[in-house]
């Protein structure tokens, strides 16, 4: 289960490159596959890193990078003789930061409620993991039938308010997710 | 091919200049069978091009106020003391100096160049621009000498057209100097320019020309020898420029056909040899939009851009300079000399294209430059070399020869993608946006193209932002990872029986 | 209600305030007082304990919903190493420091004294709970007491992400370092309100004693951050560094990675003219292991340069003059930054690295009248006191009181080497010239030739490092690019070092 989902598991390896001019970036590094970079997976190759840079390859380019400067999470970075600087964050303390700047609740939860009484078999994640849109999340039984019960966006489980084998009645919470869209 | 003529002794070559050029100079003077002689300036103590002389002069410029190459008296009493033959001065410096040129010939040493008078007279551009009336090349339209006063001023400006540029007769520099846009300024920019110019030069004399809004420039490289012979080696267009600092160069020029060719050179050769010019030299036209070209400068100098030259001609001036020096006569004719291909030259400056071209200095980590047939690279910087203050910011150029000008484009772009630099930023970036745009390959860039179409953001694109983010994300979650985990990155030590000992009795 | 029904409705209840506090703190943009030592300690570590401490003085049925009095305490890993910590919650009355509040905190500072674990103290704070009067000051002072018992025997750490008014600022104030959020998180004795009362100055909480002012004005914050995950990781980051009490030995990372390939670079960083300046931060991150300078107190004082860094692995501590801010001279702040630092180490056996280019202490009136003298002789007393290996780099200028100071080899350096760009003198050779030379100078005829000519003969004869090696002052001159592998063998030849601590109950440190 999950193999064929861009987003695994571990919600820490995703990050919010944000550039000077504004532009964001979304990028997961998960341990053993390609980057997935604003939802798409990119076939970047890591060739090779000494002391100063990076080499990618991508696109049947090569990309020389040079690692000038980490101050916390501000670093820049040359690409072929040209410098942009980004600021970077976990996904958490991303979402954290806009409340702070704004004001206001901008936790667009996704929660997942359920769609009709039942009994909860199966839960299949826990607090705090990725999860991608439409992967099943738990599963509910109705009416004597089993139910995958889906995630709608890619997020982060914040929430889980239920057990298995427990009972629930229509529209009751059962799970709360954080969009990763932002 | 050169014969050793009377004098069997290899001839001592002073090559008064640094980097590239006296890695090239050194060159010249090898395949020529000379003894290549350079300085070392304290302040470059290190520097590439001490590696490829024969003889090393230690100039001990430590504590004096300008470097070795600046210092005529020094740099005469070295070669005098090391018995040398000729002197190079490659360009900048005391190049185009006819007080060091007189100098050296006064101490009995061979100036490789024209002579005192003729750099003398070249460099002042009244001189300059008379003789070349008098050769009947065309000038850009104005006053023949200063202007009188506000009220003629603007009479002749009312006859040119505007816009016109008031210039300062005695220096330059920008002092002195006022673009006038409307006939109700003039006269009010007229004083202003007399005061500045008397205050700077002491001497407030303006003339008055035409301003060309948007023009090209042009030079006709010429070469010619002590007994008269004068020929030219067609044109290099230069007009990619910043602040008058040439970055990128091309020969031939696509605004340039062969009938002007023709005639553009017949003229730098009449003008030449009206003066009675020999050695290297320059003859610069400046092009209006119109295509009418008018009669700049002269440079007695080899130019920081004469590969583009050599590529296309196959003619290599710099032993050519050596050997007018030496007396000998020019065997190339005019026939002779045939363009074939086209050549770009990109200058590696330790500039920063992002943030207004300020210099960068430092250490340059790390340099890879493109290496293949159609790429000519001269450098005076490698992996490890330290870029110092002292000196301008020019490391290397990179020469392309291509068959045709979209064939040099597409080789140039391809050399340049394989540069690669770590630890300063420079210029390749922003040639690699120049050669991209279609301004250079319309051919339609002009002198004020950096100024008025270049943005910094012309240098980014899409692919290389999203590797950036990428890399810096990567070099980010390394740290962030490893603060996270629960495996420790280091260890702690048994305990030291000193430790234990002072837990105990402490 | 049976036993179980009362344990389980324990828990809903605890859960409930937790789920409140969620809500409460994430719509401010901070985290709860859990979410924080979650971040701070290893996943699944965190021991609490006391979560069901009830306020003191309150009526039985207000009990229930204020469980904790508002600060949450336990134990965690750190890496792998044990730590003590309290995280005030904002949310539960206010985060007020009540009596039981108060003792709680108390617990978690003497078990981490009676264990040698260190303790971290994550603040956000609405100050000493009114209600409770006196208890709630005396609760404060019990803290403060367990401040100064543990201090130097067991690192103690403050992290201010909210506020922190009043006496609450003296527990932050007398531990080892503070870490503050900018934005969220503010220190001050008198808040905005009174200050502008009595005094009619108007000042927002943020101007007053934010993040910024505190790291970069006042010198009371020692590490800021844009936000709480990466303050506290900052956290994580400076515990490896650090051992967990003073009789511990110093973690030793296996990254022992370094830029090989520029070493060369320390050969030509010194510029030719001695009034250039250079940036001494290059120096450290060429010679110490790659990336692992750890600046501390970057925004206050930058003439002098202070922080932890690991030299084939081992944690040494920096402490150098800053030629690119006013010269590397010192002044009071930057005096007092270095001593506090130094003194920290000196407390847990962290060997020091004195890196030096310092032309003098700053003059003015301004440092005169406000007491050069006294702050100076601090940062003297802090290096003759310090009995943790002391190795000495002279990089380029060392003059006069600056140069003692610095711990120089009468001071108790244990080695001191100098680059051959050294200049080591009384004063640097402009002055000396003029004293020196006064009568040879007003005598000649051409002035500035002889002064050109003097200044040389100083130069060769007094201001050099050879002079003070010949005499033993200076135990070599070495090329710059050797200097990583010197100091890692001088570092290894005195890692074992001893020293008899003279009788008395401590010093007189001049304050």
């Amino acid at each position: 289960m999950g193999t064929s989902y861009k987003y695994k598991r571990d919600a820490s390896r995703l990050f919010i490159a944000v550039r000077d001019n504004g532009k964001r970036y979304k990028i997961y590094i998960p341990r053993e596959s390609n980057p997935v970079i604003d939802g798409n997976e990119k076939e970047i190759d890591f060739i090779e890193q000494d002391d100063f840079q990076y080499t990618f390859n991508f696109n049947d380019k090569q990309f020389y990078c040079e690692l000038v400067s980490r101050d916390q999470n501000k670093a820049v970075v040359i690409v072929n003789g040209v410098e942009y600087k980004f600021s970077l964050e976990s996904i958490f303390s991303y979402v954290r930061r806009g409340m702070i700047s704004t004001g206001d609740d901008k936790s667009s939860a996704n929660n997942i409620v359920a769609p009709m009484p039942g009994k909860i078999i199966e839960i299949c994640l826990h607090e705090g993991d990725l999860v991608n849109a439409g992967e099943p999340v738990l599963t509910l039984e109705a009416m004597k039938m089993q139910n995958e019960i889906t995630a709608d966006c890619d997020g982060v489980i914040q929430k889980i308010r239920v057990n298995e084998g427990q009972s629930v009645m229509k529209d009751e919470l059962l799970v709360e997710i954080q969009s990763i869209d932002v | 091919m050169f014969k050793v003529t009377n004098n069997m002794i290899k001839k001592r070559l002073l090559i008064a200049n640094r980097s590239e050029i006296a890695i090239r100079i050194i060159r010249s003077a090898h395949k020529l069978g000379m003894y290549a002689i350079v300085f070392r300036s304290d302040k470059e103590q290190d520097a590439l091009y001490l590696k490829f002389a024969d003889e090393i002069i230690d100039a001990k410029d430590a504590d004096d106020e300008k470097p070795i190459f600046l210092n005529q008296q020094k740099i005469v009493d070295f070669a005098v003391q090391h018995n040398i033959d000729l002197i190079h001065p490659g360009y900048g410096f005391l190049s185009e100096n006819p007080d060091f040129a007189a100098l050296c010939i006064a101490n009995n040493i061979n100036f490789i160049g024209p002579s005192p008078e003729l750099i003398r007279d070249m460099g002042l551009k009244t001189v300059a621009k008379h003789m070349a009336v008098e050769a009947g090349l065309p000038l850009v339209p104005g006053s023949e000498g200063p202007i009188a006063n506000a009220q003629d001023a603007k009479e002749f400006a009312d006859k040119i057209g505007y816009p016109v540029i008031l210039k300062a007769s005695a220096g330059g520099g920008g002092r002195g100097m006022r673009i006038v846009e409307k006939p109700e300024t003039i006269e009010r920019n007229f004083k202003a320019a007399y005061d500045e110019a008397l205050a700077a030069f002491g001497n407030g004399d303006i003339f008055i020309e035409k301003y060309l809004q948007n023009p090209k420039h042009l030079e006709f490289q010429i070469l010619g020898d002590k007994h008269g012979n004068v020929i030219h080696l067609g044109e290099r267009e230069c007009s990619l420029q910043r602040k008058h600092q040439k970055i990128i160069e091309e020969a031939p020029s696509a605004s340039v056909t062969s009938k002007m060719r023709e005639e553009m050179g017949a003229m730098a050769v009449r003008f030449a040899q009206k003066i009675g010019y020999y050695s290297a030299g320059t003859i610069e036209y400046i092009m209006d939009e119109d295509g009418s070209y008018y009669f700049m400068e002269m440079n007695t100098r080899i130019q920081v851009e004469h590969p583009v030259t050599e590529m296309i001609t196959g003619v290599d001036l710099v032993d050519w300079q050596i050997k007018i020096a030496l007396d000998e006569k020019l065997t190339l004719k005019q026939e002779d000399i045939k363009i074939n291909g086209w050549a770009i030259e990109c200058r590696v400056n330790t500039e920063d294209p992002q943030n207004r071209f300020s210099p960068q200095t430092g250490f340059i980590d790390k340099i890879n430059f493109p290496q293949n047939s159609s790429v000519r690279l001269e450098t005076g910087f490698l992996s490890g070399s330290i870029v110092t203050p002292y000196f301008d910011s020019m490391i290397a150029k990179i020469i392309v020869h291509g068959t045709d000008r979209e064939d040099v484009i597409n080789k140039t772009l391809n050399a340049l993608y394989n540069f690669n630099i770590i630890g300063l930023k420079t210029t390749v970036p922003f040639c690699i946006a120049v050669l991209k745009h279609p301004d250079f390959i319309n051919a339609t860039y002009t002198t004020r193209w950096v100024d008025k179409v270049y943005t910094p953001d012309m240098l980014e694109n899409e692919d290389d932002e999203v590797i950036a983010a990428l890399a810096a994300t990567i070099m980010y979650a390394s740290e962030y990872l490893q603060l996270q985990g629960d495996i420790p990155a280091y260890k702690n030590d048994a305990l030291n029986v000193w430790v234990l000992n002072k837990r105990l009795n402490y | 209600m049976n036993k179980n029904e009362v344990f389980g409705k324990r828990i809903k209840i605890l859960q409930e305030m937790e789920d409140n506090a969620v809500n409460k703190q994430h719509l401010k943009g901070k985290l709860t007082a859990r979410e924080r030592l979650n971040i701070l300690f290893d996943e699944g570590t965190f021991f609490e304990f006391d979560a069901f401490v009830a306020p003191a003085q309150s009526p039985v049925s207000s009990r229930q919903s204020n469980f904790g009095d508002g600060v949450v305490v336990g134990r965690g890993l750190v890496q792998g190493k044990s730590v003590f910590a309290y995280a005030q919650d904002f949310t539960v009355l206010g985060g007020s420091l009540g009596y039981a509040h108060g003792m709680k905190i108390a617990k978690v500072q003497e078990m981490a004294l009676k264990l040698g674990s260190p303790i971290v103290g994550l603040m956000d704070s609405g100050g000493a709970r009114i209600q409770e009067g006196v208890m709630s000051l005396s609760a404060y002072a019990k803290i403060f007491r367990n401040n100064v018992k543990s201090s130097g025997i067991v690192p103690q750490i403050s992290v201010i992400l909210g506020p922190a008014a009043g006496g609450a600022v003296y527990s932050p104030a007398l531990t080892d370092f503070i870490f503050m959020t900018k934005k969220t998180s503010y220190m001050f004795v008198t808040g905005p309100d009174v200050v502008r009362e009595v005094l009619n100055e108007e000042v927002d909480m943020d101007g007053l004693g934010g993040g910024d002012i505190h790291a970069n004005k006042s010198g009371v914050a020692h590490f800021v951050s844009d936000d709480e995950e990466h303050t506290i990781l900052l956290v994580r980051k400076l515990l490896s560094y650090i051992p967990s009490n003073n009789f511990e030995s110093l973690p030793v990372s296996n990254q022992t990675n370094y830029y090989k390939s520029r070493q060369h670079f320390l050969n030509k960083i010194i510029p030719d003219d001695p009034n250039r300046p250079y940036d001494m931060k290059e120096i450290i991150k060429i010679i110490v292991d790659k990336e692992s300078f750890f600046e501390v107190h970057e925004g206050f004082a930058q003439n002098i340069v202070v922080g932890f860094a690991r030299l084939d692995g081992k944690t040494i501590g920096i402490v150098a003059n800053q030629p690119k801010v006013m010269a590397g001279t010192l002044d009071i702040n930057a005096s007092v930054k270095g001593a506090r630092f130094v003194r920290f180490c000196d407390a847990f056996n962290i060997p020091l690295l004195i890196l030096e280019d310092v032309p003098g202490f700053l003059p003015g009136i301004e440092q005169e009248h406000n007491g050069i003298i006294r702050n100076g002789a601090k940062l003297l007393y802090a290096f003759c006191e310090a009995t943790v290996p002391k190795i000495t780099v002279i990089t380029r200028k060392a003059y006069g009181g600056a140069y003692i100071v610095m711990s120089s080899k009468n001071t108790g350096g244990d080695f001191n080497f100098a680059w051959p760009t050294a200049e080591i003198a009384v004063m640097g050779p402009a002055g000396a010239i003029k004293i020196v030379n006064k009568h040879d100078l007003a005598k000649a005829e051409n002035r500035a030739e002889m002064e050109k000519a003097l200044t040389e003969k100083y130069k060769n004869e007094i201001a050099n490092p050879y002079k003070a090696e010949e005499i033993g002052l200076i135990d070599e001159v070495i090329t710059p690019e050797r200097t990583r592998d010197v100091l890692i063998t001088a570092f290894e030849i005195m890692s074992n070092k001893q020293y008899s601590k003279p009788e008395r109950k401590h010093g007189s440190i001049p304050l």
